[in-house]
């Protein structure tokens, strides 16, 4: 479900980019993937502090 | 107890011996416990490793977004600052482009670059933004002694790294991440030294840190340094006040009192010393400071608009929307925390007692931020200070608001569902806060990146036309980009932003530059009637 969510952010900010004319650097693949794993460590540490 | 058994007479004393010897019991099974608690270890590998992890990914993130090619005007000016000392070869030189608010982070910075042989801006734009991870430490330490609990220390950290404030503050190259740490750790050994208030050389050793890191703080900055001292007196004068209050809080406000009175006394005086014999060039921000309340006094005599802080809003991003969502954590940290706040205080006003030391300090430190916070407002009215001590402010108040709301946050047990979409929730959360941090541009219209071809044409101008002053675009993005990489104060104030003179000598223009300026509805200056000087491809310099 997050990787959805990643995947739809990384997308609409490349497209962003893209739409004002390419002079704005795009969320990079590198970039995403450290913020998809921003986002599970993130998910990961709530979810084991919510169990406990 | 048994001192107090011991000065009553006689008789008295032995009739009540068996209950001062239950109390004194008593007390020892609860100092052994919250001992116990503090000292044990179960889990918290895992909690800091996390953490930890978080807090690095984090500080990637906001290297790769722009490939290490980022400034803002506070980190340019930290760069210059560097290499100001650098050049002189003095903590406190009388240069341009010296630091006026403190000489920490020159020092800490020069002593890195040192070692290691780094540049100063690959420390400033790579290094730094990845190595703040470390401040995970100091914090989780500083909320495990405030709450007593690792699950709400970890809890407090973890909210700590969803504030797109907190974020922006120490993930860019500026003093604030070591301030951070000096505060923090002051906090954290001031508040452990109460355990050992029967050990002599424990509590004088300390003591004696507290001072240190309060000196690190106030050297480092000493607008922080002041806020810092600001927050313990306030402190003082609630403990003071609280000790006439509800019973339930008597017996810890006289122990607060007693602490605050004289960390705040030597704070204080550390502040003096610093600001009156060590540091002369804080002269300057001190006279600015100074003229803060006839400001405010004329603004509010005068009944004038003055400068509005909140404009920003309207013209620094697409729309107020975009700015609220992104914002919503700050949002949400300030009204829970405050909702738990008011909540503490009618249950000790009904005679309940604070669940321990810690709490009490905690709901002391909160409200001198919170206070601070309300102060910060008025003096944005007067523009003093960049007008921007809000943001500031809020982003040290988060400090003591993430654990205030951790405390609650670490009794929920939710159902799995629930579980599930809190934590995909808190999860997504982390995309806000570091969009907002690192101005994502198809958000923000303020961006923190250039290119090396801005850089490039300033390089040749710098050697090709020294006597023009350069309009570089409708804010201060290019002008924080030289300080950053390149730095000579004397040709950074030659470099001119924001809504351009009608005279200006020369004009800088990239795909970048026509951008923003559309974005922020500046217009680029016209064109017609000058000569273009250089052309490298993306950025041209008309004259």
């Amino acid at each position: 479900m997050s990787s959805f969510a990643l995947g739809a952010l990384a997308f609409a900010v490349r497209s962003s980019a893209v739409l004002q004319g390419q002079a704005i650097p795009p969320l990079s693949t590198e970039a995403a993937i450290v913020l998809g794993i921003a986002v599970a460590l993130a998910a990961v540490i709530a979810s084991r502090l919510l169990r406990r | 107890v048994s001192h107090f058994a011991a000065r009553l007479p006689h008789e008295v004393g032995t009739s009540l011996k068996p209950v001062t010897s239950r109390l004194s019991g008593l007390t020892t099974r609860i100092k052994v416990d919250i001992t116990a608690a503090l000292r044990s270890t179960k889990g918290t590998p895992g909690d800091l490793l996390g953490l930890l992890g978080l807090a690095t990914a984090v500080g990637v993130y906001w290297v790769l977004r722009y490939q290490g090619q980022w400034a803002e005007s506070d980190s340019g000016l930290m760069a210059q600052a560097i290499r100001v000392v650098a050049d002189s070869t003095k903590l406190a030189p009388d240069a341009l482009g010296v630091y006026s608010n403190g000489y920490g982070y020159q020092a800490v910075s020069l002593a890195i670059t040192a070692f290691t042989g780094l540049r100063i801006e690959t420390l400033q734009q790579i290094v730094y933004p990845v190595v703040s991870a470390i401040l995970v430490l100091p914090a989780w330490t500083l909320y495990r002694e405030l709450t007593g609990s690792r699950k709400a220390a970890t809890w407090a950290t973890l909210l700590l790294l969803l504030v797109p404030e907190h974020l922006f503050a120490v993930l860019r190259a500026s003093h604030e991440r070591l301030d951070r740490v000096f505060l923090m750790t002051a906090l954290w050994l001031l508040i452990r030294g109460l355990r050992f208030r029967g050990d002599p050389s424990r509590s004088a050793i300390h003591t004696v840190l507290v001072l240190l890191m309060i000196y690190a703080l106030v050297a480092t900055n000493v607008l922080f340094g002041m806020s810092f001292v600001a927050a313990l007196v306030t402190a003082l004068i609630l403990s003071w006040i609280a000790q006439r209050g509800p019973v339930g809080v008597r017996a810890m406000a006289i122990q607060t009192t007693s602490l605050f009175r004289w960390v705040s006394a030597a704070a204080a005086l550390i502040v003096v010393a610093f600001v009156l014999f060590l540091y002369a060039p804080f002269g300057a921000t001190l006279r600015l400071m100074v003229e803060i309340p006839g400001k405010l006094l004329a603004l509010i005599v005068s009944g004038g608009a003055g400068f509005d802080p909140y404009a920003y809003v309207q013209t620094g991003w697409v729309s107020p929307i975009a700015f609220l969502v992104l914002t919503s954590m700050n949002i949400v940290l300030l009204v829970t925390s405050a909702l738990i706040w008011i909540g503490l205080a009618f249950r000790w006003l009904r005679g309940s007692r604070p669940a321990t030391s810690g709490i009490w300090i905690l709901w002391l430190l909160y409200s001198a931020f919170a206070l601070q916070g309300a102060a910060s407002i008025a003096s944005d009215q007067t523009g003093s200070l960049s007008g921007n001590v809000q943001l500031r402010a809020f982003a040290v108040f988060a400090t003591v608001a993430a654990p205030l709301v951790a405390v609650v946050l670490s009794r929920w047990r939710p159902r799995p569902v629930l579980r599930k979409a809190t934590s995909l929730a808190i999860g997504l959360t982390i995309v806000l806060a570091l969009a907002k941090a690192s101005l994502e541009p198809a958000l923000a219209n303020t961006w923190l990146f250039y290119s090396q071809a801005e850089i490039q044409a300033l390089r040749w101008a710098d050697g090709q036309q020294p006597d023009a002053t350069i309009w570089v675009g409708p804010d201060e993005r290019v002008v924080a980009a030289y300080a950053m990489e390149v730095g000579d104060p004397t040709f950074t104030y030659r470099l001119l932003a924001y809504k351009p003179p009608v005279d200006v000598d020369a004009v800088l223009v990239s795909d970048l530059v026509r951008l923003q300026s559309v974005r922020l509805g500046i217009p680029v200056p016209p064109l017609g009637s000058k000569n273009l000087l250089y052309d490298n491809g993306e950025v041209q310099i008309y004259r």
